[in-house]
């Protein structure tokens, strides 16, 4: 445990030490204020057809897709390419890793926070109002709780691919193309699965494309969804942590 | 108690190549070992087997009785290694990454042992002032023999350092370490060592020791 956060400091000050901690940063909240913006606008147009819960966490995804593999792939693929990976090594892999992916889930969740509170001064700038029906406190409370659960999944599959892949571009093409089938690909294979077949299968998509469906947030926040989650990125973690025990590549 | 370092019919092949064939030697406490050859005889790659971060292809390895390939981090508390090179993460400075390195090979009273370090190698100025990013090669080359004798390991794996500033540091050691170091130049590394290997394309070609040579 002790390891665990000199470890957490160690990686936090790899994050937030780089030239381009900031203007990445600035880069994100503009673009996400932006689509923020641009959704708003769409919303506003045709109210109806989109509930808050998937609006609240729908604009989001480009933003994740953009985020995520970046932000994972450096963390074992460019420690192992500048050769620092072994000198961490002599703590236990799965320290390594938890303090990884802690640090990578804080700099996912400050810069969201961050993005959500500017949320109110881009509405400002662009002299909008944000419409009542979007201000229903369980779907805002629900798409800000799966938030950090769908963020700690796909930055766990980051950090998979970040562990398994030789060099930090291979790790952020696979991260973007899983994510990318994870976003999108459950709605899409939702829409051609013969209805209760294979109901397991149907759950977990149900589940992993929370929001990219309309019409299901009588069950984003219940205890299967949650452990659904904590389950995966808990696997993931685990696999991850064989792997760099059998110390890929040397 | 055994050798600090005990290596038998170690072998290391890259494809068809063999860059280390049937190496055996062994070191007692506080002996000083060069590996001496030039370059491409396989000591970079000897030495990193003994680190843990090759892997041998046969043959075995053995630090304080400890198997170099039974994964067993507790071998980490009785090694300290430089590499040519040796990669450092250049965000932190020297300080911070002293005390990264105590608590993950569980030195205890991490803070006092990484400034004694610093003060040994000549570095104290350097400590918090500047990231290791800023620092000069040879600057960094310290910083890494500082993480070295952290803990007071039994044995030092040394590669690509001047043998000229290693008795400085040694001499600020409470216990003396068994020390491996290697290389090419023969002249330098006699004076400086009880016993010297010379390897030429992975073999060993001659072995003697400073009384031999005297």
């Amino acid at each position: 445990m002790f390891n665990f956060f000199a470890l957490l400091t160690y990686e936090w000050r790899r994050i937030s030490r780089t030239s381009d901690f900031f203007s990445a940063g600035g880069l994100f909240l503009l673009l996400s204020g932006l689509l923020f913006l641009f959704a708003l606008l769409c919303y506003v147009g045709k109210p109806q057809t989109v509930s808050p819960f998937a609006f609240w966490l729908g604009h989001g995804w480009p933003m994740v897709l953009l985020l995520v593999p970046p932000l994972s792939a450096d963390s074992i693929a460019g420690e192992r390419s500048a050769g620092t990976l072994d000198g961490l090594l002599c703590a236990s892999p799965a320290a390594v890793l938890l303090a990884k992916f802690s640090a990578l889930l804080l700099h996912y969740l400050l810069l969201w926070t961050v993005a959500l509170a500017l949320q109110p001064l881009a509405l400002f700038l662009a002299s909008l109002r944000l419409p009542f029906p979007l201000w229903s406190g369980a779907e805002l409370f629900g798409a800000l709780s799966l938030l950090p659960l769908s963020g700690a999944l796909y930055l766990s599959c980051g950090l998979f691919f970040s562990t398994i892949a030789r060099t930090q571009a291979q790790a952020m093409a696979a991260t973007f193309v899983l994510l990318f089938g994870l976003l999108f690909g459950p709605s899409v294979l939702l829409r051609f699965l013969p209805a209760c077949r294979w109901p397991i299968l149907e759950d977990i998509l149900v589940r992993l494309g929370a929001a990219s469906q309309n019409g299901w947030p009588d069950r984003f926040l219940n205890f299967g969804t949650v452990a659904f989650y904590l389950t995966a990125t808990g696997t993931i973690l685990c696999l991850s942590a064989v792997f760099l025990r059998s110390r890929p590549f040397h | 108690m055994g050798p600090a370092l005990e290596v038998k019919d170690l072998c290391r092949g890259f494809g068809s190549r063999r860059a280390i064939e049937n190496l055996g030697f062994s070191l007692g406490h506080g002996e000083i070992l060069g590996l001496v050859g030039p370059s491409g005889a396989g000591k970079t790659v000897t030495l990193r087997i003994l680190s843990g971060i090759l892997e041998g292809t046969s043959g075995t390895a053995s630090i304080c009785g400890i198997s170099v390939a039974s994964g067993n981090r507790k071998i980490y508390e009785h090694f300290g290694s430089v590499a040519e090179n040796h990669p450092l993460p250049g965000h932190l400075n020297p300080f911070e990454y002293l005390q990264l390195r105590a608590c993950l090979k569980k030195v205890r009273d991490g803070r006092r042992e990484a400034t004694c370090a610093l003060q040994a190698c000549g570095l104290l100025r350097y400590g918090k002032r500047y990231r290791i990013g800023q620092l000069s090669h040879g600057h960094r080359q310290l910083v890494a023999l500082a993480d070295a004798i952290l803990g007071r390991p039994s044995l030092l794996l040394l590669d690509g350092l001047e043998p000229r500033q290693l008795p400085a540091v040694l001499g600020e050691l409470p216990i003396r370490p068994a020390v491996l170091v290697s290389g090419r130049n023969a002249a330098e590394m006699a004076d400086f060592c009880q016993k010297t290997i010379f390897l030429d394309r992975g073999r060993v070609v001659v072995d003697e020791k400073r009384e031999q040579r005297n």
